[in-house]
């Protein structure tokens, strides 16, 4: 098993709705070296906005590690909201699969600048992806204030869910 | 019986990772991930020392004792956190945030494992738990602390580690 990242890119690039849209998609699926800094592989990140308003992603390279005897793979994502300067918001995300491929278990955690952190519960039945999109969305406020980014917080949940499919795709048996 | 630990299979499981002899690392924006060379602490005991290493601040440190029983099979982590503190400033209050232990009540039991005898599928399923309670049991306690992604990110690290320590043991 292995988590491959071109598949990770082109699932970001087509998602379901297309309603993001990749920088720089035309090379490496729009993986690229954050400030060009190649001294690390997981250096490598891929950003995107929201087509509908101006609101800012990245997802950092995924970590990946098998499960003892090849029984399966757990893999970790940091992706950052991009809200410049020092304010980004952070989501940091842990998902196994067996090794049929299938994802069995996903959990995410959530940073927000200035606001109290929440995360979901370990989640390893029913729709994963739904439960875990579900319990940010739970979560997420009606207003964050003037200088809030409310709306780009606001789509924190589907970016979860886009991050979460995508990564589905990404894992190879 | 007792556990083996195989050093060069635990070093081969983290790609894109430097290598010393005494420890390895790797770095993920301006957080840089240092996993020292597990060692013996007692029969069928390993201790890991990790670090996360911050350009703009001091230094979080955690220690885990990984006890597994003489099969092989992960059953309990005793953990150490040690949060450094923010800016450039001297260490001169660390502040423990977590210290615990994890085990194996309230198993997630949620992996399949098909084809696995009863045995190595005990192995796999209990080395998951681990890994997915260290996760949001850790997390949990130092969300709180900061709003540093490179440090909550620490904790995958940790998990990741859990899981490759698993994967390095056998029986003897």
């Amino acid at each position: 098993m292995k988590f491959d990242y071109d598949a990770f890119g082109k699932a970001m690039n087509s998602n379901e709705n297309n309603d993001i849209d990749v920088k720089n998609s035309g090379e490496n699926y729009g993986w690229f070296y954050k400030d060009d800094d190649k001294s690390s592989a997981f250096n490598q990140v891929m950003e995107y906005r929201i087509k509908d308003g101006d609101h800012n992603y990245r997802t950092w390279h995924q970590e990946s590690s098998m499960i003892t005897h090849d029984a399966g793979m757990l893999v970790s994502v940091k992706i950052d909201h991009i809200r410049g300067d020092n304010l980004d918001d952070h989501i940091v995300l842990q998902m196994g699969f067996d090794a049929s491929g299938k994802l069995f278990y996903g959990q995410a955690f959530v940073q927000m600048k200035e606001e109290d952190p929440f995360h979901t519960e370990i989640i390893t039945s029913g729709d994963i992806i739904d439960k875990v999109h579900d319990q940010i969305q739970d979560k997420i406020k009606d207003n964050y204030g003037v200088n809030g980014s409310t709306e780009g917080r606001k789509q924190i949940p589907h970016i979860v869910r886009l991050n979460m499919e995508a990564m589905c795709d990404g894992v190879k048996k | 019986m007792s556990v083996k630990f195989n050093l060069n299979t635990f070093k081969s499981l983290y790609p894109n990772s430097k290598s010393s002899s005494e420890y390895l690392e790797y770095k993920v924006e301006d957080s840089q991930y240092r996993v020292y060379n597990p060692t013996v602490k007692a029969d069928n005991v390993l201790n890991v020392k990790l670090d996360h290493i911050r350009a703009d601040a001091t230094d979080d440190h955690v220690e885990l004792t990984v006890t597994f029983s003489p099969t092989g099979t992960i059953n309990k982590v005793d953990y150490d956190w040690t949060k450094g503190d923010d800016g450039y400033q001297v260490p001169d209050k660390l502040i423990k945030v977590v210290d615990g232990t994890l085990e194996i009540i309230g198993a997630v039991g949620a992996l399949e494992t098909f084809g696995l005898s009863e045995e190595l599928a005990l192995d796999a399923k209990e080395a998951f738990d681990f890994c997915a309670k260290a996760f949001n049991e850790i997390s949990t306690a130092i969300v709180k602390f900061n709003d540093n992604g490179g440090q909550l990110y620490f904790v995958a690290v940790v998990s990741h580690t859990i899981n490759r320590l698993c994967s390095s043991v056998s029986a003897n």
